[in-house]
């Protein structure tokens, strides 16, 4: 299927496993730059090292902000922890942030059978600094995967 | 002193056959039990021998022949030991520091160990978390006083990630277990949000805490 880049004012849903959100008396409050970072190769599950941060393209569901968090959670490959916390970054300020250390980055939606709305965010590089500033300057939404299903 | 097990290949047990206990034809590789005199048997052989912890649990006789062999069995440990062990690594790290941090500091760690190394919010493909890693944010913990982090994480390395929350500042923070930290720090003023990234030695990263802390 096409690969056609997402428009700035839109917005991607990322995936973060508990042990990578920051979390006061239970409730999340932010995601740790970690989980910006490509992951690194882990025979057999994962051969290779990752390049590019896979995320789900929320406005390609119709709803309420809550129904698109829910399809975006619904639409995981994989069945996600309840205390997992999902992000929704902007666009525009993805792209700002990748500017701030000169680094091209393009943020596409890639649809494929199984998940059309599969996006990626696919950087030049992406390090502890790019990383930590997507965490605090992209981040518009966070919730947890039983809020978001409720 | 204690030796290794490999010291003694073949331990010499007296091996009492027991009609009334015996119930299965005890053959290699059998989960039949051992008699509760061959077990005193073993366990007055083993004292001051040191078995590696973990890998190796259970202890097979061979019952028709006319001496005792005890083997030991490789065993992989399950998904749910593996996560258990590792909480329990950390904890014993813990308690290592403990003459330096407080009951209600202890209780606070286990409590935010337990809230994510446990088998429901863990994925089994995910590394396991590293004890050095650990062991360093303890010593930074000690050295800076600063007991009041938010909640604790970890990386896909295993590295634990911390946070701490000011009144206007953000804070958090990668222990790579190498003594070093990599860390984000996003401060709120009337002016505007103000953001940094480093990477630090354990005790610099002091310093760049009371920036954004105090």
């Amino acid at each position: 299927m096409a690969v056609r880049p997402i428009p700035d004012e839109h917005h991607v849903v990322r995936h973060c496993e508990k042990r990578e959100t920051i979390r006061e008396n239970g409730k999340i409050i932010g995601i740790h730059p970690t989980a910006f970072l490509l992951r690194p190769a882990n025979p057999p599950l994962r051969p290779e090292p990752e390049k590019y941060l896979s995320c789900n393209y929320y406005e390609s569901f119709v709803g309420t902000a809550a129904e698109m968090m829910k399809c975006c959670c619904q639409a995981l490959s994989f069945e996600p922890k309840k205390e997992d916390g999902l992000v929704r970054l902007n666009v525009a300020k993805i792209k700002s942030c990748f500017q701030k250390y000169s680094t091209p980055v393009r943020v596409t939606h890639e649809a494929k059978a199984a998940n059309p709305s599969y996006a990626a965010i696919r950087p030049g590089k992406i390090d502890n600094p790019i990383a930590g500033i997507l965490a605090t300057l992209a981040v518009v939404e966070m919730v947890s995967v039983s809020d978001a299903l409720k | 002193m204690n030796q290794p097990a490999s010291a003694f290949p073949q331990v010499p047990i007296a091996f009492r056959p027991h009609a009334g206990v015996v119930k299965t034809p005890l053959q290699f590789g059998s989960n039949a039990e051992l008699v509760a005199t061959q077990r005193t048997d073993l366990q007055r052989l083993l004292q001051g021998f040191q078995l590696p912890v973990g890998d190796w649990e259970r202890f097979v006789l061979g019952a028709h022949d006319t001496k005792s062999t005890v083997r030991t069995t490789p065993v992989h440990p399950s998904f749910q030991q593996r996560v258990f062990d590792a909480s329990v690594e950390m904890k014993v790290a813990v308690s290592n520091y403990a003459m330096h941090l407080t009951p209600e500091t202890r209780a606070k760690l286990f409590h935010d160990l337990d809230e994510v190394v446990n088998v429901e919010d863990w994925y089994e493909e995910d590394a396991l978390p590293s004890a050095l890693s650990f062991r360093d944010f303890l010593k930074w913990t000690i050295f800076s006083k600063r007991y009041n982090w938010l909640s604790i994480g970890f990386s896909d390395e295993g590295y634990i990630l911390v946070a701490w929350k000011s009144e206007r500042a953000l804070l958090s923070a990668t222990f790579r277990g190498n003594a070093r930290v990599l860390w984000t720090a996003t401060r709120s003023s009337p002016e505007g949000e103000t953001y940094a990234a480093g990477e630090s030695t354990l005790q610099f990263f002091e310093r760049e805490a009371r920036l954004y802390l105090d």
